[in-house]
């Protein structure tokens, strides 16, 4: 199957510009797949950037990147009409916005006014400035930034626009020996520019056509229902998985699969997305738990097989 | 015993003590008056010993406690060798072993005394509540046994602490209680069905030995003596004194039911005796024969009834006249009388047969006898004397004599159960001139005299008159408020013939029955109206006593014969297999329901059969020890279950893939191959 | 004489046992594994009822010969009771932590049940004095930490697991006794040594532990610029940057301090074998704690230096194992 050696190939060489974060960048691919919206949440130096750069390169897309700082307007972001006195007319400078790839860094350093104008975006895929609505590229991926919230100065994104981004990942510290390689090997910048598009964009389209298609069985249908059911019926939670959290967890899943080469779904998918995908959804009621302790709590407490 | 030593929970001390109160209290009735003072004083020892308020007591002072106590009981009951000198120390220990509860192996010593002080309290007393009381008891002290194991993890949770806790006695209700009551009654319930069997088929092989046994029962309505005019009042006493079933369709009316108990001939003035002589006189052959043709006769009106004859102290029997036995244990006499050879301590139930109309042959009584009853003492009762010669020389015929007595019964006299005390010396002249008020004794005891003294033979008879047919009419209840005396008048062309005064005077005392009349009685006179008054409580009582009566002939009268003819009827015969046969059904009518339950919890209840098929899987594994965890998915599980039981590796890895193709597999796959080859994967499971 | 036929007896039972119940990673309580037998207090329980029946009998009383029939239906349906409280459990070691010779190992136990049954007052240990209870109603799974002493370092084999209970009335015990098929890593004693350390290469190994300190500071080097966050040290502004950017950065220094520590067992002379892993046992959590690299050097065995965790675990298994020889542990298993 052409396809897997394709995203094998993927997998590898962005790993190789990310060492050691393998889970990772599979499941940043698989969210590419599944076509939905990536935050990253971690501390700066973490390579952050680095992922979003290396996903851009192989994957052939135009890539920018905008620091969201507390001054920047909606505007910065998307861009303004601005009098040409040659022609003596308004021309649209698009902003940053207009590319394939945006990584937003640091998204809730920003003001709200600024995070809903790129989250409607990311939502609806165009952007309405002026009285008219501009398409935006197409494929249209946003990965954003965020640091963990209790630092100073920032403006957490609340819960209805978390849901709009299909998986929060975290990256964590490299293990030793990965820093060590890294430490030792080439400067990743050297690196970041050996990076070749692997794929065209039409291929890309093709491979996320072919995660829609990933079969899935009734049964399957029905442990995600009880999964979703659990969030929503344990007291433990404030508020259970949107529906389109559902939406979310399903197609993620897929892209899983598709990405373990399988047209079929298992529910091992299921388990190993569902805490990126559910965990920014998720938060309890009470207690200070992390999104993924909780995800990790309704599978464990959510029979696989019988309701 | 593991955890012997250990301290005890409050759990265990409340159940006992429960249990002990509950234990003791219906045998205070029969123990010296400072038990239940020791008792209470030992429960409030041990209380304040459990709430480390006062130390536990020197082996001296307990020494001295059981030495003292003994020697109260002795000096109470004059012996120990008696049931209730036995009883006594058995609650003597109960009770000073309170004092020295401390470790388990005091608890339990205590649980199994405390069983057996419940099962005491059915030596006096065999009703069907005491038997539930009993019952109660015995499970109270399971229940303590339970918490003595239930406790050991309270203890194991603070064993890391030495030394004294301060404990606080607090018998608060929680969950833990109930689920202790359920597990009591769960055993018993699931024990049940063996027990009754045991209680079926186990042989009764009767006493070893001799045991002391109960010598204070209950006093009946009818003494064996009656002595006119010594009590003022009669008491009303509605205790049962006997139950009687008629085998034959028709009873016999109420104004033939005279059961007929004991035959008085012998007066001194005041009192009438039994005369020794005729009462140790068996019945004689011709008696017998003639009652033998006159039963087999055409006139003959019989009944064959069965009774079951309270526990009287004494050793005559009631019967309706003219009785026939044919029972060992029951002799009869030249009056008919009937008496058992001993003295029925407990309820006594008997056969017979009734000859209502029989009269004694016409013999003409031997002189010695006419000269028996018709003897009087010769200064007594003057007036009374004088107007039966009064009455002699108007009516030579003592029909006639007879009637012209009962007519001034009834017109002159009146019945009444308060009729005073009458003058000791000559009481009967009393009655018959001034007071004129009395009840049967009264009526009788005149009657007799006044015939004896115009030279009729006359006796008196005792026993019950009347009683009251259970709701479902199945049984008659003969209470001792029925208790009667009546006249037997010798008429030369009959014999002996049934006279009762108090027909004259108060015939609906008869027709009625006692109980009815009497309550009417009671509330016209204004004293205080009894249950009897009720309809409605006396419906209950009858009904109550129906349970009661059917528990005394079932359970409390099940003796090897009957037992034989259960087993007989039940099992077609009574060979050793076929009692075995019973138990191993109990045992499976026990175990039945436990396994159904078991297997009904167990049970698949998949409706997806792709999902039955796995959670059969599922099961099969439990066998090899595996279980998946809730969040585990089957090809984690199975692969685990793999690397546990490497002889099944390969099985478990194919039924891995077959059990994940038929899950999620492709929809266009065929699922019942996969469920086939699961199946078969199945069975090449090695355990 | 009498004590010489209990060994015997209990030897001929152990290795019945060890041939009728092998030791396997998971068990399941069954027919196969399970003893039940009445107990003392069970013993006392027929004596109550032969009483019973006897002043039933004597006195024709049809009362207590009953509740005498009853008791015995009670003995009898216990033994049901007593045997479903165990049966259907299966059991695993979920985790077993290596220890310090001389400490408690906690092997962790979990267990689930067939069905929804409830299990009360099981006593479960490895042997009598650290005996745990557990009393099962609600949970799907219990999991049990059980402490047994070991006092020689190697692999500890746990011996045998019993499991018994008395409930519901106590008047029956039914046990078993279960080979956990589990090791537990027993590191050394970790003991001081109170005579000098000789050094075994005076170039390779560090000085006292006092001067390696100081030495520590000086050896920072610079790696890289961060953003300062305020209440960190203004020391270590990166003034030349703030000028330039206008950001403030602090100067990130990176220790890259290199003095190893070598561990050997030729360090203590004249010290018996046993003592000398405790040494190193000692030595190496010493060095661990302060983040140290260090080699450990022993007979037949070589660790390059490391300061990870992994490299200290490595280290002590090294001494725990060190000339254990595979016999030795099972002949432990009594």
């Amino acid at each position: 199957m052409a396809e897997s050696l394709v995203l094998q190939q993927l997998v590898s060489s962005i790993g190789q510009v990310l060492l050691g974060k393998d889970n990772q960048v599979r499941l940043a691919l698989c969210c590419i797949l599944a076509d939905g919206h990536l935050l990253i949440e971690d501390l700066p130096g973490m390579g952050k950037t680095t992922l979003a750069h290396a996903l851009g390169s192989v994957l052939g897309l135009s890539y920018n990147r905008v620091q969201f700082t507390s001054d920047l307007l909606p505007a910065d972001l998307l861009g303004v009409s601005i009098f040409n006195r040659q022609q003596s007319s308004f021309e649209f400078h698009r902003g940053p916005i207009f590319t394939q790839l945006l990584l937003a860094d640091e998204i809730n350093r920003t003001t709200p006014k600024t995070q809903s104008a790129l989250l409607e975006a990311m939502e609806e895929r165009q952007v309405s400035i002026e009285g008219s609505t501009r398409e935006l590229p197409q494929p249209f991926f946003v990965i954003a930034t965020q640091n963990p919230s209790h630092h100073s100065g920032t403006f957490p994104l609340p819960e209805s626009q978390l849901d709009r981004f299909l998986m929060r990942i975290e990256l964590g510290f490299p293990s030793k020996k990965a820093e060590r390689k890294m430490l030792q090997g080439l400067d990743s910048r050297e690196k970041m520019q050996q990076l070749k598009p692997l794929i065209s964009l039409e291929q890309l389209q093709k491979l996320q056509q072919q995660a829609r298609q990933v079969s899935v069985t009734d049964h399957l249908l029905d442990y995600l229902q009880r999964l979703i059911q659990f969030s929503r019926e344990t007291p433990a939670f404030h508020y259970g998985v949107s529906p389109r959290g559902a939406l979310a967890v399903l197609g993620a899943a897929k892209a899983w699969a598709l990405l373990n080469d399988r047209d079929y779904l298992l529910p091992e998918d299921l388990q190993q997305i569902f805490p990126a995908v559910v965990g920014h959804r998720l938060s309890a009621t009470g207690s200070n738990q992390s999104g993924d302790a909780l995800a990790k709590f309704i599978l464990a407490e959510v029979d696989v097989l019988y309701s | 015993m593991a955890a012997a030593g250990n301290k005890l929970a409050a759990n265990s001390i409340g159940w006992l003590m429960i249990g002990y109160c509950a234990a003791l209290l219906p045998l205070f009735v029969h123990l010296p008056v400072w038990m239940p003072a020791l008792a209470g004083l030992t429960l409030f020892w041990q209380l304040q010993i459990y709430r480390n308020k006062i130390t536990v007591p020197a082996k001296l002072l307990k020494f001295l406690l059981v030495i003292s106590s003994v020697g109260m009981l002795f000096y109470s009951l004059g012996s120990l060798f008696s049931l209730r000198g036995f009883v006594g120390l058995l609650c003597l220990a109960f009770c000073l072993k309170l004092l020295e509860l401390q470790a388990k192996k005091d608890l339990y010593l205590l649980v199994f005394l405390g069983c057996f002080v419940s099962a005491c309290q059915l030596l006096f007393s065999s009703t069907m509540s005491a038997f539930f009381y009993a019952l109660i008891c015995i499970l109270v002290f399971h229940g303590c046994l339970i918490t003595a194991q239930l406790q050991s993890q309270q203890q194991n949770g603070r064993s890391g602490q030495r030394g004294k806790v301060s404990a606080v006695l607090k018998l608060r209700w929680d969950s833990s209680h109930w689920r202790i009551i359920k597990s009591v009654l769960v055993l018993f319930v699931q024990g049940l069905p063996i027990a009754v069997v045991l209680f079926l088929v186990m042989p009764r092989i009767g006493s070893l030995w001799q045991v002391p046994i109960n010598s204070s029962v209950a006093k009946t309505g009818v003494s064996d003596s009656l002595s006119v005019g010594d009590i003022s009042r009669l008491n009303q006493d509605s205790s049962p004194a006997m139950r009687v079933t008629f085998k034959t369709k028709n009873k016999p009316d109420n104004s033939q039911l005279y059961w007929r108990g004991m035959v008085l001939a012998d007066f001194d003035g005041k009192t009438w005796r039994r005369d020794t002589k005729i009462s140790s006189t068996p019945v004689s052959a011709v008696q017998r024969s003639q009652l033998y043709q006159y039963a087999t006769g055409p006139t003959a009106q019989t009944y064959s009834y069965q009774i079951m004859l309270e526990a009287s102290g004494q050793n005559w029997l009631y019967a309706l006249n003219t009785a026939e036995v044919e029972n060992q244990q029951i002799r009869q006499w030249q009056d008919y009388s009937l008496t058992r050879s001993t003295v029925l301590n407990s309820r006594f139930q008997y056969q017979l047969r009734s000859h209502l109309n029989f009269k004694a042959n016409p013999q003409t009584l031997s002189a010695e006898q006419f000269q028996l009853y018709t003897s009087l003492p010769s200064n007594s009762n003057p007036a009374s004397r004088a107007m039966a010669e009064k009455l002699a020389t108007q009516y030579s015929d003592p029909r006639r004599l007879i009637d012209a007595l009962m007519r001034m019964f009834t017109s002159e006299f009146s019945y009444t159960l308060e009729p005073g005390k009458l003058q000791p010396a000559n009481p009967i002249d009393d009655f018959l001139y001034n007071t004129k008020r009395g009840y049967c004794e009264h009526f009788a005891s005149s009657t007799a005299f006044v015939l004896r003294a115009a030279g009729i033979p006359a006796r008196i008879a005792t026993g019950y008159q009347g009683g009251q047919w259970s709701s479902d009419a199945s049984y008659l209840l003969v209470t001792q408020a029925a208790a009667h005396a009546w006249v037997e008048v010798w008429l030369d062309t009959q014999g002996w013939v049934r006279l009762d005064p108090t027909t004259a005077v108060a015939p609906q005392r008869i027709e009625r029955g006692a109980t009815r009349f009497l309550a009417q009685m009671q509330s016209a006179t204004g004293l205080n109206a009894g249950i009897n008054q009720w309809a409605f409580l006396r419906q209950m009582r009858l009904r109550l006593d129906g349970i009661n009566y059917q528990w005394h002939r079932w359970v409390l009268g099940y003796d090897n014969q009957l037992q034989y003819n259960l087993v007989k009827q039940l099992l077609g015969g009574v060979d050793a297999w076929r009692i075995a046969l019973l138990l191993l059904l109990a045992t499976v009518v026990t175990a039945f329901p436990i396994a159904a339950v078991k297997l009904w919890r167990s049970r698949i209840t998949m409706s997806d059969i792709n999902l039955k098929s796995i959670a059969r899987l599922e099961k099969k594994l439990l066998r090899l020890g595996l279980s998946r965890e809730k969040g585990e998915t089957l090809a984690c599980f199975l692969q685990r279950s793999a690397s546990h039981s490497t002889e099944n590796k390969h099985v478990l890895t194919q039924l891995l893939i077959a059990s994940n193709q038929l899950l999620y597999g492709p929809q266009q796959h065929a699922n019942n191959t996969d469920r086939e080859r699961i199946q078969q994967l199945l069975k090449e499971l090695k355990y | 004489m009498s004590l010489s036929l209990k060994k015997w007896l209990s030897s001929h039972y152990q290795t019945w046992l060890s041939r009728r119940l092998p030791a396997q990673k998971q068990h399941r309580l069954q027919q196969k594994n399970l003893f039940i037998f009445p107990s003392l207090l069970g013993a006392s329980y027929f004596a109550t009822i032969s009483i019973f029946w006897l002043l039933g009998t004597n006195y024709d009383n049809n009362l207590i010969l009953a509740l005498c029939y009853l008791l015995i239906s009670i003995f009898f349906v216990g033994i049901f009771h007593t045997y479903l409280n165990l049966h259907g459990l299966a059991l695993r070691v979920t985790d077993a932590k290596p220890i310090y010779a001389g400490e408690l190992a906690l092997i962790e136990l979990c267990f689930t049940r067939s069905g929804k049954r409830q299990h009360n007052s099981i006593s479960i240990g490895w042997d009598s004095s650290h005996r745990q209870i557990i009393d099962w109603q609600g949970e799907d799974k219990v999991l049990i930490k059980l402490p047994v002493r070991v006092l020689q370092r190697g692999l500890f084999v746990p011996p045998r697991l019993s499991i018994k209970s008395y409930y519901p009335l106590g008047l029956l015990r039914c046990w078993c006794e279960l080979a956990m098929d589990t090791t537990v890593l027993v590191y050394p004693t970790p003991v001081k040594c109170d005579s000098p350390v000789i050094s075994s290469s005076a170039s390779e190994l560090s000085e006292t532990q006092g001067s390696s300190q100081s030495i520590s500071g000086q050896q920072q080097e610079f790696q890289e610029l961060q953003l300062h966050r305020s209440g960190e040290p203004l020391t270590q502004i990166a003034w030349k940057q703030y000028a330039r950017t206008g950001v403030l950065y602090k100067k990130h220094y990176a220790d890259y301090a290199s003095d190893i520590s070598a561990l050997s067992w030729h360090n203590y002379p004249g010290v018996e074998s046993e003592m000398r892993l405790q040494h190193l046992c000692f030595e190496a959590l010493e060095l661990a704690t302060q983040q140290r690299p260090f080699s450990l050097q022993l007979p037949g065995v070589e660790l390059a230096a490391a300061d990870t965790k992994q490299h200290l675990n490595a280290v002590l298994s090294a001494l725990a194992l060190y000339q254990v020889n595979a016999d030795v542990s099972s002949q432990e298993r009594v």
